[in-house]
């Protein structure tokens, strides 16, 4: 038998070494899902992505509900404004549900306007999010 | 020929690493091998992981740095413990922690428990069950909220689960300032450092890195300049690629640390002086390189301390008698606590201590004796609450979010008691009187302006070449109809910050006004064409 065929089957011979295929296998495959499989690419967390181009990404919500734009420093903790102008969907989405539950039967419009280094802006969301709950470019 | 050196070199491949000096620094001394532990304890369990030791006094100079570093890092956080549930909103970064997430006080709680727990295990006080709890805390913390993104706060979980399978129990031989020790747990934790700069490196493989304009947007300071006059961000930012991708290479591997140890520790060091603001990500890092310094570095300190070594073996005592030292150590807690500004200290220190005293009954039983600082690390948590408390602005910043949050998001009323108790608690702070008249002058009612006005003089006071007291406080004078006084104070705002752009404008506005169309008190705000109502206050700062 090879060596490294050797030195897998003598590492997963015991707990340990199961444990330490697992996570390693992990934290090499966590990562990859974001350049293979992302909806998202402000979302960096879990990815080793530290300091990187995408981190300097500066997203501006707007939040309108029913027809009046509301300032969302009224709506939302400034923590939670900070992430979302880091472009974060999965808190604009929350954001979005948390509004539209808050707001029954008005619609809820969030869209994200994004700067990028080295690319050019973009457009996110921009529709009614009680209708539509995932953001999406346009 | 080639044939014997090429069996030479697979049967030295086939020991595990060993670090010379732990063996080479006193042949009388020597532990045995690492491999010979390896094959003895596993069979046939690959070396590189099962056979990885350093020796006992590099172990514990690890443990008691890092988790005092983390302790530290998690009194601090407790200034952003009013975000927590601020709204009744929460995303976790695991979705179904979200609705599990601690608010404001559960956090504060949280925080000072996992900091009590990690300085018990710095210090050796029931290690092996105080650092699962602290560590079990942590991830809570961290994965059931997504207002903590600090990555290296991601890794700080992963290792102190990793570290909880270390077994860090001090060798009972007298040879154990030499013994190899900690195992595979230590070695996972260095490929994971690895898979980390691996990860960062591929992240910079971008046009947007390399030509250096996102590293052109991080630096600030005097390092920004040290790099524009010497190689360019251009060129600085291939070398931070090259570097992550070396230490990738080399930090997991004891013969690579030799280049690991000084490249990891000046990119570490760079990143503080670059002055980012990142809690204390890098010096976290700088701790973790103390486990790519040479053993033999360890040992030598260790026999320089032998001295010191004999004096605490005499302050070690039997642990069937420990716990008139452990009560004490409690009290001692106790009653540092109760002069921190925390506020349920208390109830943290009770938890804590009750969790110490049992973990010390469970790991005392299997132990015939303990040092006397395990059974005072009550006291020394509180030390360290006390000294975060009084030498760093956590508390000043936890009062001032708090009210912050209130006034924007919560209940004026509240946040108006609350800006009060930051006043009477930090009176030297002129952001508190100043937010505290604001709120006031909100309010509308008579009693409250003239308490704003005092307010805002005592702001004045303590912040002298800042403009916006003086401007609030013109602001007020002139909703009272007196222009004359509130020009007067507008034009010493002026002075005191001859840059602020509010109290130029106010000035000309309030020159320009006719006297009569500000003396009707009450009177609606004036406003300049162009400009916003000159009676609107509105600065958060």
């Amino acid at each position: 038998m090879i060596a490294p065929l050797r030195h897998l089957r003598a590492l997963l011979g015991s707990w340990r070494g199961r444990f330490i295929a697992v996570f390693v296998l992990a934290q090499l495959l966590i990562p990859l899902h974001y350049y293979v499989q992302h909806r998202d690419p402000h979302d960096e967390r879990f990815a080793w992505r530290m300091f990187s181009p995408m981190r300097m990404a500066q997203c501006s919500p707007t939040i309108k509900i029913g027809e009046t734009v509301q300032p969302i420093s009224r709506l939302f903790h400034d923590a939670w404004i900070k992430i979302a102008q880091r472009g974060r969907f999965e808190v604009v989405e929350a954001m979005g549900a948390e509004l539209c539950k808050r707001y029954p039967g008005k619609e809820v419009t969030i869209s994200l306007d994004c700067t990028y280094v080295g690319a050019p802006p973009r457009r996110w969301g921009g529709y009614d999010m009680c209708s539509v709950a995932l953001l999406a470019g346009d | 020929m080639a044939k014997k050196s090429r069996q030479q070199r697979k049967a030295k491949a086939a020991q595990p690493p060993v670090e010379p000096s732990v063996n080479a620094t006193n042949a009388v001394e020597a532990a045995p091998l690492p491999s010979a532990q390896a094959t003895t304890r596993a069979g046939n369990e690959p070396p590189f992981w099962f056979g990885f030791a350093v020796s006992w006094p590099k172990l514990v100079t690890f443990r008691f740095t890092l988790l005092m570093v983390l302790a530290l890092d998690a009194v601090l956080q407790i200034s952003h413990a009013p975000r927590y549930g601020a709204g009744g909103f929460n995303v976790g970064h695991v979705r179904w922690l979200s609705g599990l997430a601690p608010a404001r006080t559960l956090f504060e709680i949280a925080q000072l428990l996992t900091a009590l727990c990690l300085v018990a295990a710095a210090v050796g006080a029931a290690t092996r069950i105080m650092l699962p709890i602290a560590a079990a805390l942590y991830a809570w913390i961290y994965f059931s909220s997504q207002l903590d993104s600090y990555q290296h706060h991601y890794l700080v979980a992963l290792m102190l689960g990793l570290l909880c399978f270390v077994d860090w129990q001090r060798p009972a031989d007298q040879r154990s300032a030499t013994r190899p020790v900690g195992g595979w747990p230590l070695r996972l934790l260095l490929v994971q450092l690895a898979i980390m700069y691996f990860w960062a490196a591929i992240s910079k493989v971008d046009r947007a890195w390399l030509d250096g304009a996102t590293l052109s947007l991080q630096i600030h300071g005097s390092m920004r300049s040290a790099i524009e006059h010497t190689v360019g961000f251009g060129v600085a930012a291939k070398i931070v690629l090259l570097v992550e991708l070396a230490l990738a290479a080399t930090v997991f591997y004891r013969p690579g640390w030799w280049v690991a140890l000084p490249m990891g520790v000046a990119l570490h060091l760079g990143i503080v002086w670059s002055g980012l603001e990142i809690g204390l990500f890098a010096w976290l890092m700088l701790v973790l390189y103390l486990l790519l310094v040479p053993d033999r570095v360890f040992t030598w300190g260790a026999r320089k301390l032998q001295p010191l070594r004999q004096v605490t073996a005499h302050v070690t005592i039997p642990s069937a008698r420990g716990w008139a030292l452990m009560a004490a150590g409690l009290g001692l807690g106790l009653g540092l606590a109760a002069f921190t500004r925390y506020p349920h200290a208390m109830i943290a220190i009770a938890l804590g201590g009750a969790l110490l005293t049992i973990a010390n009954f469970v790991d005392g039983r299997r132990r015939n004796h303990t040092a006397i600082v395990a059974l005072c690390a009550p006291a020394l948590a509180t030390g360290l609450w006390l000294g975060v408390d009084r030498t760093t602005s956590t508390m000043y910043d936890y009062y001032r979010f708090w009210a912050g949050t209130e006034s924007r998001i919560g209940d004026p009323a509240r946040a108006k008691a609350l800006y009060r108790e930051v006043t009477e608690r930090f009176p030297r702070q002129e952001n508190g009187y100043y937010q505290l008249a604001k709120l006031e002058i909100a309010s509308g009612s008579a009693d409250d302006k003239q308490q704003a006005a005092a307010h805002l003089q005592r702001a004045q006071q303590l912040a002298p070449h800042l403009a916006r007291a003086f401007v609030a406080e013109a602001k007020l004078l002139l909703s009272q109809g007196d222009r004359a006084a509130a020009l007067a104070k507008a034009q010493a705002g002026a002075a005191a910050e001859p840059t602020s752009v509010d109290a130029l404008t106010l000035v000309r506005q309030l020159q320009a006004m006719a006297p009569e169309a500000a003396a009707m008190p009450g009177a609606a705000a004036p406003t300049m064409p162009g400009k916003r109502p000159i009676l609107d206050i509105d600065d958060d700062r």
